[in-house]
């Protein structure tokens, strides 16, 4: 735009003029310095409150045998890291199972059948509109007793089936981002659906579907806490018991977010590994 | 002149819905599992159903006072009360949230060369 003159803001006919020059950079520095310091100040104050709450007496000395023991060097986990375990298991299971379900799902809502378009949408219409909770007491206090499922699966199976609801929506975008002309393509050489689906637009789909499918795992792992309402020794109910036990309410329930907060960190640098490595392959 | 035909078949007028077999298969299978639970309901496990009660969870008639509200409609109605507050917070502290986000954006635009003298060509 060399020699246009005065810049225009939102061009086409209008005449919003470019900003005033800016404040000079001792004053500009200065107010964002002030800003920082109220900041800092509100937490350092609110950091304060929190360590001198009625005198409250941090033994974070006392933690470490509650995450784990050494004896006679053998190592022997604490309850937290046995609830940790019981989490990771739950959230694996429900999500192994939502993403078959959440695919069946998907596959139904864009079959050619009127009734699986219907019980596809009906069920992803309940599920995501009642909370987890209270879909959690309905299959623990009605749905396991009439079919005589167990407290854990009750959990595995609750997560399982909400979130197969968000499955299915993220497998549909995925499909739906692939362009049309894409399985029109693979009609047009002659592939039958079934391998218009498997070799053309499934593969082409899957740089959309795994990052958001990462999302849901975190997700997943973050919303087995509730299984703690029903009595399952998850990281949370753990968490509870120990403070149950030792009164160490803020250094139990920082560790448990602590570690709640590292397993989803990981899982989403794995999730990042994974989204580059699929970009990558497919720029090949 | 009128305009060549184009090279595919228009698309077939849409038909009205038909059920195929899969449909029947899919509403068996419904009432399969139907069956399975009304017999699980009523043969398996011993529960007495009172769908009469359930009314006067939300309100139920005092002989002094008339109708009262009762456990259930407090909590729905302290539901949406906490539903309200907390959408006018998530608004503000989304907003606060937001715009400290993009503050690196913003003061990036305004010390480009062109914001800093709009008479200066680029």
């Amino acid at each position: 735009m060399a020699g246009s003159g005065r810049q225009l803001i939102g061009g086409g006919g209008s005449t919003v003029a470019a900003p005033p020059l800016r404040a000079p950079r001792a004053r500009r520095l200065a107010k964002d310095a002030a800003i920082f310091a109220l900041i800092a100040a509100g937490l350092v104050y609110a950091a304060a409150l929190l360590v001198g709450h009625q005198n409250y007496d941090w033994q974070w000395f006392r933690l470490e045998r509650y995450l784990y023991i050494v004896h006679n060097g053998t190592f022997y986990p604490g309850p937290l890291l046995r609830g940790l375990v019981v989490t990771l298991q739950i959230s694996a299971w429900a999500m192994l199972i939502s993403a078959v379900l959440g695919l069946m799902l998907a596959l139904m809502r864009a079959s050619s059948l009127v009734t699986a378009r219907a019980l596809s949408r009906g069920y992803i219409e309940v599920v995501r509109n009642i909370p987890i909770l209270v879909l959690l007491f309905l299959f623990y206090f009605v749905v396991a007793p009439i079919f005589g499922i167990s407290r854990f699966w009750s959990g595995v199976l609750t997560l399982a089936l909400y979130e197969a609801a968000f499955a299915a929506e993220v497998y549909r975008a995925g499909m739906a981002a692939v362009p049309r002309g894409q399985k029109e393509a693979a009609a047009a050489v002659g592939l039958t659906p079934w391998q218009g689906l498997r070799y053309i637009v499934v593969p082409q789909s899957l740089p959309f579907i795994l990052p958001a499918m990462t999302n849901l795992a975190i997700n997943l792992i973050k919303h087995s806490a509730i299984v703690s309402v029903i009595a399952i020794f998850d990281l949370t109910n753990e968490g509870r018991n120990v403070i149950a036990e030792t009164f160490m309410v803020f250094e139990v329930w920082f560790a448990v977010a602590a570690i709640y907060l590292a397993v989803a960190t990981l899982l989403s640098l794995f999730a990042g590994m994974i989204e580059t490595r699929t970009k990558r392959f497919y720029r090949r | 002149m009128s305009l060549p035909e184009p090279p595919f078949d228009p698309p077939p007028p849409a038909k009205p819905q038909r059920l195929k077999r899969g449909d029947y298969l899919i509403l068996a299978a419904c009432a399969a599992f139907a069956g399975v639970l009304y017999y699980r309901l009523a043969y398996a496990i011993p529960y007495e159903w009172d769908w009469s009660a359930v009314p006067s969870f939300f309100l139920y008639y005092d002989e002094e006072t008339g109708y009262r509200q009762n456990v259930l409609l407090v909590g729905l109605l302290n539901m949406l009360r906490i539903v309200v507050y907390a959408t006018v917070l998530s608004l503000i502290l989304g907003l606060g949230l937001a715009l400290m986000r993009l503050s690196a954006q913003m003061e990036r635009r305004a010390s480009s060369p062109r914001a800093a003298d709009p008479e200066k060509p680029n």
